[in-house]
């Protein structure tokens, strides 16, 4: 997976690098606007890094580019402003998530794989989390390699968990997913899937856990050691 | 050469119109007198005149005296209404509600000076404020980046004790950094900026990214809300600010295996509870101080959170309260406004 690391700051970059090399990303790196457009162009990068203060220009308007030349390529912007208008600018511009400075580079890493999880991406065909494993071409998911059995909506249920894993999935978010956005919300049955999911995993021991946050949605847990 | 706003042309008017109309009177009275009595005390002379005149018009100068008395305080305070004015305007200003100059236009001339005085005053007060909230920002803006590399570094040293205490502290000093900036930002926030917002979709979107941080302290949310939407006057930032510092720190103090509830009514209350340890009697007047933290807790937090939530509150005229039994943990209830 290569990986485009915008970032002027030369020893945060390095840190990030070798943090993201550790979790087995090929990084390259960019310290500037113009360097940072000379590699998307010509480099099939699988995701950018990017930070939104640059000596020669804003960030955002790199976004606008990589949108152009790119379209599906997934950027995490990376910046010390953090209000809501500047969040909702970034994401409106096409940054896929945002991460405040100070930040540890767990999150930077679990939020990487996060976005190269979605669909079409590096990590999105075979979804990994603790001992679980979903294919999701083949539509099959197992534990430790012993198959579950699943209904459909379980299974994409399960997938949306995984794609998102450690973070919450909110509920209508999960359910137009799951049921696709012009389905009735009388056809809800999520809670029903999320019961039996929850059976199968622990009769096959698995490492991952449904939580339910009442009122906003389910989060899969994964253990830290095994994530 | 009359100036119409000064308290003595305004009182010497007054004064004068009295005292010229009981003068009048009396000279009446003498001509009067004089012209009646002209036959019986003809050879009386003027000096004995003069003293019937005194005998009988002295009763006369208290009843004037009190007439002036009255004229004089009824004017004075006629006149001093547009201090009192002034006085009820300046009670209101404070450097946080933004700077409304004292209107000079009706004070009486004499205290003109001191009303421009106290202006230019209050506009360079306001300016240093400004500047100390601007450097605040800027300040938390500027350690941002170096705070992240220290933090990057940090985590890739490997974890000794030492390593691990200095990762709790960079991370708490990020965390800082971050509110200090929110602080900021809620102190230049203009609270009639105020819209009908729905506080329900606020409040879901803030603490949906805060599970996470929930599920890492095994504790879980519920979001309980009584009807959608929940229509308050607020702004997007003051209400995400509001939950997400009252959420954090509920989930700071809940016990592992318990639940943080976010209730919002109908009328725009919201009331954030957990189970923890709750919070003494004696300590709940200093919670919304900032970077007070209470002796009883040994939760890692900052103090800022809930100065902030305070800072929110006031910005849009809401109103933060905290309930709390030692031991059944604590609930902290927001009143937002609802109507304009």
């Amino acid at each position: 997976m290569r990986i485009l690391v915008v970032e002027d700051d030369a020893s945060l970059r390095r840190y990030v690098r070798g943090a993201l090399e550790d979790s087995g990303f090929n990084i390259d790196e960019a310290a500037c606007l113009d360097d940072a457009i000379g590699h998307v162009e010509g480099v099939p990068y699988d995701a950018v890094v990017l930070d939104l203060g640059l000596p020669d220009g804003d960030g955002l308007s790199l976004i606008e580019t990589i949108r152009r030349v790119r379209g599906g390529l997934p950027i995490l912007v990376l910046t010390a402003r953090d209000s809501i208008k500047d969040r909702v600018r970034g994401l409106d511009r096409g940054a896929d998530d945002y991460l405040v400075k100070p930040f540890a580079t767990e999150e930077l890493v679990a939020r990487l794989r996060a976005l190269l999880r979605r669909p079409g991406h590096v990590l999105g065909a075979v979804l990994t989390a603790g001992n679980v494993t979903l294919d999701t071409v083949a539509r099959n998911a197992a534990v430790a390699g012993s198959p579950l059995t699943l209904s459909r909506h379980e299974m994409a249920t399960l997938e949306q968990l995984m794609r998102r894993q450690g973070r919450l999935v909110p509920k209508d978010i999960l359910f137009d997913n799951v049921y696709g956005a012009d389905a009735l919300p009388e056809t809800n049955t999520i809670p029903v899937h999320v019961h039996h999911l929850r059976r199968q995993l622990a009769a096959l021991r698995a490492t991952i856990e449904i939580e339910t946050h009442r009122g906003l949605g389910y989060l899969l847990a994964v253990p830290k050691e095994t994530r | 050469m009359f100036d119409r706003n000064s308290l003595v042309t305004r009182l010497g008017w007054r004064l004068g119109i009295v005292l010229s109309i009981g003068t009048l009177l009396q000279m009446a009275w003498l001509f009067a007198h004089y012209r009646g009595a002209e036959t019986a005390f003809a050879n009386a002379g003027f000096l004995c005149e003069l003293l019937h005149f005194f005998q009988d018009v002295a009763w006369t100068t208290p009843l004037i005296g009190v007439a002036t008395f009255i004229a004089c305080a009824a004017g004075m305070r006629k006149h001093l209404q547009p201090l009192r004015q002034l006085s009820e305007q300046a009670a209101r200003t404070a450097p946080e509600n933004g700077h409304k100059a004292l209107c000079i236009d009706h004070a009486p001339s004499e205290v003109q000076p001191l009303v421009a005085s106290v202006n230019t005053g209050f506009e360079r007060l306001v300016e240093a404020v400004e500047v100390q909230r601007r450097f605040t920002a800027n300040a938390a803006h500027e350690l941002r980046t170096p705070a992240a590399v220290v933090q990057a570094g940090l985590e890739r040293l490997s974890s000794s004790d030492d390593v691990l205490v200095l990762r709790g502290e960079t991370e708490r000093m990020g965390r800082i950094i971050g509110q200090l900036l929110s602080l900021a930002r809620l102190e230049a926030l203009d609270g009639m900026a105020r819209g009908k917002l729905d506080a329900a979709r606020i409040v879901r979107r803030a603490a949906e990214p805060l599970a996470d941080l929930a599920s890492a302290a095994h504790v879980r949310l519920a979001f309980e809300v009584e009807q959608e939407p929940v229509q308050v006057l607020a702004t997007e930032e003051a209400i995400t600010e509001i939950a997400r510092n009252l959420v954090e720190n509920a989930i700071g103090h809940a016990p592992a295996d318990s639940e943080v509830t976010i209730g919002l009514s109908r009328c725009g209350l919201l009331s954030i509870a957990d189970h923890g340890p709750g919070i003494p009697k004696d300590h709940r007047n200093h919670l919304f101080e900032r970077f007070w933290r209470g002796s009883w807790t040994s939760h890692p937090g900052s103090g800022l959170g809930l100065a902030i939530v305070a800072e929110a509150c006031q910005r849009i005229g809401a109103t933060v309260e905290c309930l709390s039994t030692p031991g059944d943990g604590a609930r902290f209830d927001v009143q937002f406004a609802t109507d304009a």
